[in-house]
């Protein structure tokens, strides 16, 4: 009898080639010790607006798709053997890339060789059907591998002494972050942890990379972090679940394009046409709601969520308002982990790090100890909720006593069920410890390990049933 | 490695790297002219000429594995020639009458050059394919292997032969099962004249090395197959026997070169198992070494050696050799340590640097230690593609 071992085995590649970039983190200042602990840390509550520097967002998007902001990654004539399916597209690529999976952008290195690496919409688009959503969150990457296996994995078909040397340098800085991205479930994100592992790496400064990590890196285990749809930064006044992200946002968010930066000159030409990125990113708007919508319904939740939500987040339709508020972490009751590391000192040598750094000033950004009610355009396609992905449905997330202890995706093919407003899942009755297989355990949300609880938002707990029915018709409309 | 870890897939990166390992071991060599230059090579071994010698046939029009696939034989010993390249390799563990130990390799790299264009008519001496087949011969007691390698340009000096089964250089030749031949494989061939004749039957069923999943490279492996034969000239000629392993891949596979080191070990215990873990490492040496494999049960049931988490096995060099010329030093000694497993691979002879074209250490060893709490004993195979990693 014979055996074929099944994995697609070079699918993780696109997700590798991807280790890119990462986010997150911190803010301003360089003081490292409790003393200065109020310069990287905002009050719950009202987030002020910041004055952001104008852009083109036509021009932010060409950039988006088509400029190498990462740049390392495989070389061409090796990733072309191992991913020959062009995979899906989006509008506007332009040349090689035009070939290539829409995660993925080339570029020619200044040794001549032609790089393959991860760009934004890795983790900040996802297919619905088979339309790619800009903007979009990835909630089914998996970040659960050990990247640097991938990069040796690629090396297979990396010839010659220029391709060699690009290899090397990606390979370098994989070797850097690897310990600190895997995350414990497939489809939730290790952005935050990604970026402050590069900050451990890379001198703030010269931004030159040292093998050895120059401060202290983040613990290895990755918080899981559920990415948020770009379309709320339309309203949001800071940026990211804590609002760690203040300041000139344009700069800041390109801490998720460091994963290859070797000079304050290519961080400065990168920042050239960041606010058009930003512009572009603000221009969105959330996807219309594609099923049917019951009005009469509608309208009823309308009242509920003018009652119960709308002093958190804001209201929708002619009268559009948004409050921008911080809720404290123990008042949401929502998993607490990501908002207190953020706060609580253990993080703070990256915030010193960013206000050195070409990506933040003294201006740029302090987390609050809580967490942005977000706004809820387009929240159907947001599945699943909460900053760490660790409610599956919005039927669950109403009603928290139906929110599963362990559950999974169902995939091949993934569906969107209207009724419950989220992805396809299946409730288990046992979490990652029981499973021996790898594989299957990958796939496990458990939400009793540390960072994936479920708990808190408990808001339409007392909510009957059909109260409950109509409130998620009228999510369906916003 | 016991049987009791439920099946996972995570072979999927050794799938794909083992053949990766194996290809550039078999055509290191290929584009070399001449003997081994030992200690002028660096690293790289060349492999800045040889990416420009290959740069001129790189977009050849070369079929890619694709589609729904299953091992079929004798069909898929023979070779995929819409494809760039096929490989055939053999580790024989074999014995002979005395009791004496005989390791064995033998290999065979079809690598095409240019791509057949249907009905075309091509002189016979244009170069589009080459042929490389290396055996390499180490007995227990000897000073040193008795290797040769041979090239060819094809061109009916070197070839496969579908309706024929067969496959030749010069007079090197393996028969896998035309009409007169019995079920498996026949193997002619010599080293340094002495020469080795022997018939191979699987004694388990092949394991695909890749589905439908896109990879470049398919193939399977048979990891037990029974010998019987003979080597020597005829007054000298001794009988043997024993058990093999066959690699058998196709498709578009790495050149020799690159940022990667390899040592790739098959082992056959004498309890019905057998063994095949690939490490690899950066060649500068930084970085993480992964280690993957396959273990195949007495039964035919194969578990892919995961590179991490309960199954994984973990792979330390315990005592290396360095050439006479100091150029490569090889980790020829090793312990491996994983679940129910524990045992000691030793180099039969040290010097198995077969000196080919290209730097490697291909040799015989033995193994012992424990598996599943019984005591177990065998001989294996060891590769290495170059002697820089420590
Ligand atoms: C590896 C995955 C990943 C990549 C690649 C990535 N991001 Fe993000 N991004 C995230 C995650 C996770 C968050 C949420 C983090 C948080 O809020 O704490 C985020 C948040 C953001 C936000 C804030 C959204 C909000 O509502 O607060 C912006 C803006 C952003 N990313 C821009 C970018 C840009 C521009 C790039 C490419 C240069 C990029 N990201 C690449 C994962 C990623
Ligand atoms: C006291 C303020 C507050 C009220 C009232 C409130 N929310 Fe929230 N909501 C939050 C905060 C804070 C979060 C983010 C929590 C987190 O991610 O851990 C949130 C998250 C959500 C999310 C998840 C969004 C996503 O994409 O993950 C949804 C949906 C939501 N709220 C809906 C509602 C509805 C419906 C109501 C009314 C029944 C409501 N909220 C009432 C503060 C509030």
């Amino acid at each position: 009898m014979i055996r074929a071992f099944d994995a697609p085995l070079l699918r993780p590649l696109c997700l590798i080639v991807a280790a890119a970039p990462l986010l997150l983190a911190g803010c301003r200042d360089e003081a490292e010790t409790e003393g200065d602990a109020a310069r990287h840390r905002s009050p719950t509550g009202a987030v002020a607006r910041s004055e952001q520097a104008a852009g083109d967002p036509e021009k932010g998007y060409d950039a988006l798709v088509n400029e190498p902001y990462v740049s390392c990654g495989i070389p061409w004539s090796a990733y072309s053997r191992l991913n020959p399916d062009p995979g899906l597209s989006v509008p506007g690529r332009t040349g090689r890339n035009a070939e290539l999976p829409y995660a993925s952008t080339a570029h020619v290195n200044a040794d001549g060789v032609e790089i393959v690496s991860g760009n934004c919409l890795i983790c900040h688009a996802n297919r619905i059907g088979d339309e790619v959503i800009v903007g979009l969150g990835n909630e089914f990457a998996d970040f659960t591998r050990d990247p640097r296996r991938l990069a040796l994995q690629a090396a297979n078909y990396v010839r010659g002494a220029p391709e060699t040397a690009a290899w090397q340098h990606w390979a370098d800085r994989v070797e850097g972050i690897g310990p600190y991205v895997q995350t414990r479930t497939v489809g939730v994100n290790p952005a935050p942890n990604l970026t402050w592992a590069l900050m451990a790496h890379l001198d703030p400064e010269t931004l030159a990379w040292s093998q050895e990590p120059l401060i202290a890196p983040p613990p290895e285990d990755p918080i899981p972090i559920s990415v948020p749809p770009w379309w709320g930064m339309r309203k949001k006044n800071a940026m990211f679940y804590t609002t760690i992200g203040r300041g000139d946002h344009a700069r800041f968010m390109l801490l998720a394009s460091m994963l290859c930066i070797e000079s304050p000159e290519e961080a400065e030409a990168i920042a050239g046409y960041a606010e058009d990125i930003r512009a572009y990113i603000t221009s969105l708007d959330a996807p219309d709601y594609p099923y049917p919508v019951d009005e009469t319904l509608a309208a009823r939740g309308a009242e509920i969520f003018q009652r119960d939500c709308a002093a958190c987040h804001g209201t929708y339709g002619e009268d559009e308002t948004y409050p921008n508020l911080v809720i404290p972490y123990e008042e949401v009751g929502t998993d607490p982990t990501y908002a207190v590391e953020q706060t609580d000192g253990s993080r703070d040598r990256f915030y010193d790090w960013v206000a050195r750094s070409p990506y933040g000033d003294d201006q740029s950004a302090a987390p609050a100890p809580g967490y942005i009610a977000p706004p809820l355009d387009g929240v159907w396609a947001t599945a699943p909720y909460l900053h760490n992905g660790s409610v599956p449905n919005m039927a669950a997330l109403l009603s928290s006593s139906l929110r599963p202890t362990f559950w999974r995706h169902r995939t091949d093919p993934r569906r969107y069920d209207p009724e419950v407003m989220g992805w396809a899942h299946e409730v288990l009755d046992t979490g990652q410890e029981e499973e021996t297989d790898p594989d299957a355990r990958r796939l496990i949300y458990d939400t009793t390990l540390r960072g994936y609880a479920n708990t808190g938002h408990s808001y339409s707990d007392d909510l009957d049933d059909a109260s409950v029915q109509a409130l998620i018709e009228y999510l369906k409309t916003l | 490695m016991t049987r009791r870890i439920p099946r996972f897939t995570p072979f999927r990166a050794a799938m794909f790297a083992i053949p990766a390992a194996i290809a550039c071991l078999a055509l290191a060599v290929f584009l070399q002219p001449g003997p081994s230059q030992g200690a002028q090579e660096d690293d790289m071994f060349g492999a800045a000429d040889l990416q420009d010698l290959l740069a001129a046939f790189e977009d050849e029009p070369f079929a890619r594995p694709s589609g729904p696939w299953s091992v079929s034989l004798p069909r898929d010993y023979g070779a995929h020639e819409a494809m760039r390249g096929d490989t055939w390799m053999m580790a024989l563990h074999l014995e002979d009458e005395a009791g004496t130990r005989i390791g064995m390799t033998f290999g065979l790299v079809r690598l095409g050059l240019r791509a057949q264009a249907p009905g075309s008519q091509a002189s016979p001496w244009a170069l589009r394919t080459l042929y490389r087949g290396h055996l390499s011969l180490a007995e227990d007691g000897a000073a040193a292997l008795e290797a040769e390698e041979r090239f060819s340009r094809g061109a009916g000096a070197a070839g496969a032969d579908s309706p024929s089964r067969k496959l030749w250089l010069d007079d090197w030749q393996i028969d896998y099962g035309g009409a007169s031949a019995q079920e498996g494989l026949t193997l002619s061939a010599s080293a340094n004249g002495l020469p080795v004749r022997l018939h191979l039957s699987p004694a388990k069923a092949p394991v695909a090395m890749a589905g439908d999943d896109g990879a470049p490279v398919r193939g399977f492996v048979i990891p037990r197959l029974n010998v019987q034969g003979t080597i020597g000239k005829a007054e000298a000629e001794r009988r043997v026997h024993g058990v093999a392993w066959l690699d058998r891949l196709w498709g578009d596979l790495p050149l020799p070169g690159g940022p990667l080191s390899n040592q790739r070990l098959i082992l056959h215990l004498d309890d019905g198992t057998d063994l095949t873990l690939l490490r690899t490492q950066r060649s500068d040496g930084r970085g993480l070494a992964t280690v993957e494999g396959l273990a195949v049960f007495p039964d035919g049931e194969a578990l892919p050696l995961p590179p991490d988490g309960p199954g994984a096995i973990d792979m330390t060099a315990t005592a290396s050799w360095t050439t006479q010329d100091g150029s490569a030093t090889y980790p020829v000694a090793w312990q491996l340590t994983g679940p129910g497993l524990d045992l000691t691979v030793a180099p039969m002879i040290e010097n198995q640097d077969p000196g080919f074209a290209l730097p490697g250490w291909i040799g015989a060893v033995t193994v012992s230690g424990r598996h599943d709490g019984v005591q177990v004993a065998g001989m294996g195979t060891l590769q290495m593609t170059d002697g820089s990693a420590p």
